[in-house]
């Protein structure tokens, strides 16, 4: 199926891989001790993780499980990162159009004889 | 008041642009990032400390607070039921700028609290590759060093707890071009430009409505870049200036993404940049001349406006207080400022041991007269009026055309006493309900101690 994680979602799913179901509250010690994460960061996490579907929450105690097998998990490509991020930045309407958006190749040259003519 | 800090702060950064736009490639980066430190401070702070002012400006100063403090006691009724127009627009220009406020708030929080969510989810590096990353840029322990894979160029964020963080979709491979980029980023940590970015951001919201604020959040982080740049040339040598150049050509060449509170790696105008660095020439006598001079000139720019600052708060405080219907009236904005005191005078002397009523101040120029009405409300009783003449440039007041230097009144036991240059030639008075009587000095000042015992044996 392929659902894709972030390196950070990717870490909760370890855990509860390596450990089995664990309270969300064992998850936050345990990576606060591996990632130097605070609780609120490891829940927001989980949050994510559970909104896409690869862990869910069940009582009591707000336990976590997998849903998904790590061979079910595909990493983000980095050119699919690059559109995620490039294109929330294009929606921030307001800085858009201050901020340099990518460089083409030709500008890139451009730039490299600039570096070599002040040289 | 804010409008006037709006003002003055765009002046500054008016000039400043100007001098940015002919001396960025000559003058030390961070000189404008000083500059903009500046104009920010004068954007962020309502009421700062004149840096110098004359003995008598001090006593007039400490004067004008005792009648502020009556003044404000005074007018709580008149500021609530004013009702006339010319107060309705300034209302709805007050609720228009609190809502523009509250939604660039808003958005400005949301922004940081996704930032700060993404930068809290990073991950350590291995203890071996954060060892080594750290003896390469002499990274501090003090400032902590992880990687994500949610962001595309190394930024720096927080400010107790300061962190670098490496990108691991696009990792800089290249040791030196990584040196670099360390070198830069605990720049920006060492120097707080992530607090720097923060009161911009603070700024922004409370000016939103003034484009040159806009204008220099844009040019502050860009300088703020250009600073940092600067100080890895000079840190590691001229020599770099090349290596260090690629470097940003490489890093441009992965697309960024905008970030409004880190302090992001090869994001503003790489052109700029470039230029900027392989121009780096180290400070020679002549620009640091330059720069001490222009940084002194902005300062005393900024302390002249906030002198002047000072002067029309005072000023708009005591036209704000006399809203009421009769005001309105008595108000013709058209008057000079001759046929004003006159006009004024005439009444008080009319006036003469009778009923004293509110006028309004006319001319908004210093040193122009006005009228300020002082009310007390004792017991819950009918508040009653007085009026004084009032000349703003040196805070004094006049009756029937003498300068009064004192006044007490008899039913509340308020007094209050009025700057006046020369005491001879003033007056003082004493209020008996709506009488007005001429006293001396000496009955005076013994009725100013007869009422503070009286006062200290209530207190008893």
């Amino acid at each position: 199926m392929g659902i894709k994680l972030f390196d950070s979602e990717l870490k909760v799913m370890e855990t509860l891989w390596k450990e089995g179901d664990l309270p969300a509250g064992e998850i936050a010690k345990i990576l606060q001790k591996e990632t130097g994460w605070n609780r609120n960061t490891t829940y927001t996490v989980i949050k994510k993780c559970m909104e896409k579907g690869a862990v869910e929450r069940l009582e009591p105690k707000f336990t976590c499980r997998a849903l998904i097998s790590r061979e079910d998990v595909q990493t983000y490509k980095t050119k699919e990162l690059i559109d995620k991020m490039f294109d929330g930045s294009k929606q921030q309407f307001f800085t858009a159009f201050l901020s340099d958006n990518s460089l083409t190749e030709e500008e890139i040259r451009e730039l490299k004889e600039l570096v070599n003519r002040l040289k | 008041m804010l409008t006037r800090m709006s003002i003055s702060g765009g002046i500054l950064i008016f000039l400043i642009l100007v001098l940015r736009f002919f001396t960025v490639q000559k003058l030390p980066k961070r000189l404008f990032v000083l500059l903009w430190d500046i104009a920010l401070l004068r954007l962020l702070i309502p009421v700062s400390i004149p840096v110098r002012l004359p003995a008598s400006h001090v006593t007039t100063a400490i004067r004008n607070a005792e009648n502020s403090v009556l003044v404000l006691h005074g007018n709580e009724i008149p500021i609530a039921e004013a009702s006339s127009g010319h107060f309705k627009i300034q209302n709805i220009l007050f609720l228009l700028w609190l809502l523009g406020t509250a939604v660039w708030s808003v958005v400005f929080a949301y922004r940081y609290w996704k930032e700060c969510g993404k930068i809290k989810e990073a991950l350590p590096l291995s203890p071996k590759e954060e060892n080594e990353l750290r003896i390469l840029a002499r990274i501090p322990g003090w400032v902590s060093l992880k990687k994500s894979d949610q962001i595309l160029t190394p930024v720096s964020f927080g400010f107790i707890h300061p962190r670098i963080l490496l990108s691991s979709v696009i990792p800089v491979t290249d040791r030196t071009q990584l040196k670099y980029v360390l070198t830069h980023e605990l720049a920006h940590v060492k120097r707080m430009d992530y607090l720097r970015k923060l009161m911009m951001a603070a700024a922004v919201c409370l000016h939103w409505w003034n484009p040159a604020v806009w204008v220099m959040q844009y040019l502050y982080s860009r300088d703020l870049e250009l600073s940092c740049d600067e100080k890895v040339v000079s840190y590691y040598g001229e020599e770099s200036k090349e290596e260090y150049a690629l470097t940003l050509v490489a890093l441009a060449q992965m697309k960024s993404s905008t970030y409004w509170f880190s302090c992001g790696f090869g994001k503003h105008a790489v052109k700029e940049r470039i230029e900027a660095i392989m121009k780096f020439k180290k400070t020679t006598v002549l620009t640091l001349a330059v720069a001490v001079l222009l940084a002194g000139t902005a300062i005393t720019v900024f302390a002249k406006s906030t002198t002047t600052e000072n002067l029309n708060k005072e000023n708009m405080e005591s036209m704000v207080i006399t809203p009421t219907e009769e005001v309105e009236k008595a108000d013709s904005p058209e008057l000079s400022d001759a046929a004003f005191v006159a006009s004024l005078k005439e009444a008080v002397s009319n006036n003469k041991g009778a009923r004293f009523s509110p006028k309004k101040a006319v001319s908004e120029n210093e040193g122009s007269w006005g009228s300020v009405k002082y009310e007390s409300i004792d017991d819950g009783q009918i508040p009653r009026t007085y009026l004084v003449t009032y000349n703003f440039k040196g805070k004094t007041g006049t009756y029937s055309g003498k300068a009064i230097y004192g006044l007490i009144d008899m039913d509340s036991g308020i007094t209050f006493s009025m700057y006046t240059e020369d005491e001879k030639d003033s007056v003082y008075l004493r209020l008996d309900g709506d009488t007005i009587t001429e006293i001396t000095k000496e009955e005076y000042k013994k009725l100013v101690k007869e009422n503070q015992k009286q006062e200290k044996e209530a207190d008893e």
